[in-house]
């Protein structure tokens, strides 16, 4: 992450991405482009950054004064900072001075999102939240089937624990970490479909919510309250490839 | 309309916990063998895919 907002995806990343380009009637939807987490392919992950962000929206809606103290001297800095920290404990500094763990910041959103629950899924979602928490604050390592980066270290572990050298004296070590391999398979960790995140769902080394059978079926068929399912139609009438996709698609008429 | 959101059970149950982890030595076989396929993948070529690995894609 290098920067706060942005047009960019790729290069310059920031946080919040403000392409104000909702895909839907402009007077009833607008576009919130977060950037943070795109490349999450773990179901827990994907879960609960939809539902808490979404809590987190519903709490900025409501001009909820809590939020004021949790705000970040430098996020930029501090999304830096916590991604190298594998312990969690770095104190972040905030725009009031004070400082605060990325698990002390989360678990006081959490209190606040709370009362912005409002129905069984937001209730699910803050249970989840709630329980991820705990288990970080304990051990990041024990979170390795909800906690993607906790997920990605520790295959990464085994195969540096698999392709240890041991020397004359019996001293065990691991593969270094700059061996071709580690880096190959962290570029590998999200290729879609058959990406090592992927396989290693597939080996059952994490936590499932959604049903495989649901997910095969919404392959071919699009769940019916979203826009995916009109660009599914029409790929499937035109199924040949088309240079305006995504032209075509905008003039097509309303949809959600 | 919504058949495809409802499945009646879109999480385990009711409560937030994680389905229950199978059983220890069958999860610990199914990682072994994940890892043995990494090994098959990436032994060889590890190295010319990280040199010619290009970012593609970004919306």
């Amino acid at each position: 992450m290098e920067a706060e907002l942005g047009l960019e995806t790729t290069l310059r990343r920031p946080i919040v991405n403000t392409r104000d380009e909702p895909h839907a009637e402009r007077a009833r939807w607008r576009r919130l482009h977060v950037i943070i987490g795109d490349a999450n392919c773990l179901q827990v992950p994907t879960y609960l950054k939809i539902g808490t962000t979404s809590l987190v929206l519903s709490a900025i809606e409501a001009d909820d004064e809590r939020l004021d103290a949790l705000v970040l001297a430098d996020p930029v800095s501090a999304v830096q900072q916590v991604s190298h920290d594998l312990t969690l404990r770095a104190a972040l500094p905030l725009a009031s001075g004070e400082q605060a763990t990325a698990i002390e910041i989360q678990r006081a959103l959490l209190e606040i999102c709370r009362d912005y629950a409002s129905d069984a899924d937001d209730a699910l979602v803050v249970a989840r939240w709630e329980q991820i928490l705990a288990v970080l604050a304990r051990d990041p390592m024990e979170a390795a089937a909800d906690v993607e980066w906790v997920a990605r270290l520790r295959l990464l572990g085994r195969l540096r624990d698999k392709h240890a050298s041991v020397a004359a004296d019996g001293a065990v070590t691991p593969l270094a970490w700059d061996a071709p391999m580690l880096a190959a398979l962290d570029l590998q960790w999200s290729r879609l479909g058959d990406g090592w995140a992927a396989r290693l769902e597939g080996a059952g080394q994490t936590t499932v919510l959604v049903d495989a059978q649901e997910v095969a079926a919404a392959v071919t068929r699009a769940p019916q309250d979203t826009r995916a399912r009109l660009r599914g139609g029409m790929v499937a009438a035109r199924p040949e490839p088309c240079r305006c996709g995504g032209l075509v698609e905008r003039g097509a008429g309303p949809r959600r | 309309m919504a058949q495809t959101f409802s499945s009646g059970q879109p999480y385990e149950d009711d409560a937030p916990e994680p389905a229950p982890a199978p059983a220890k030595a069958e999860s610990t076989d199914a990682l072994d063998s994940l890892l043995d396929e990494i090994d098959d993948s990436l032994q060889v070529n590890a190295e010319q895919f990280v040199r010619s690995f290009v970012q593609k894609g970004g919306q």
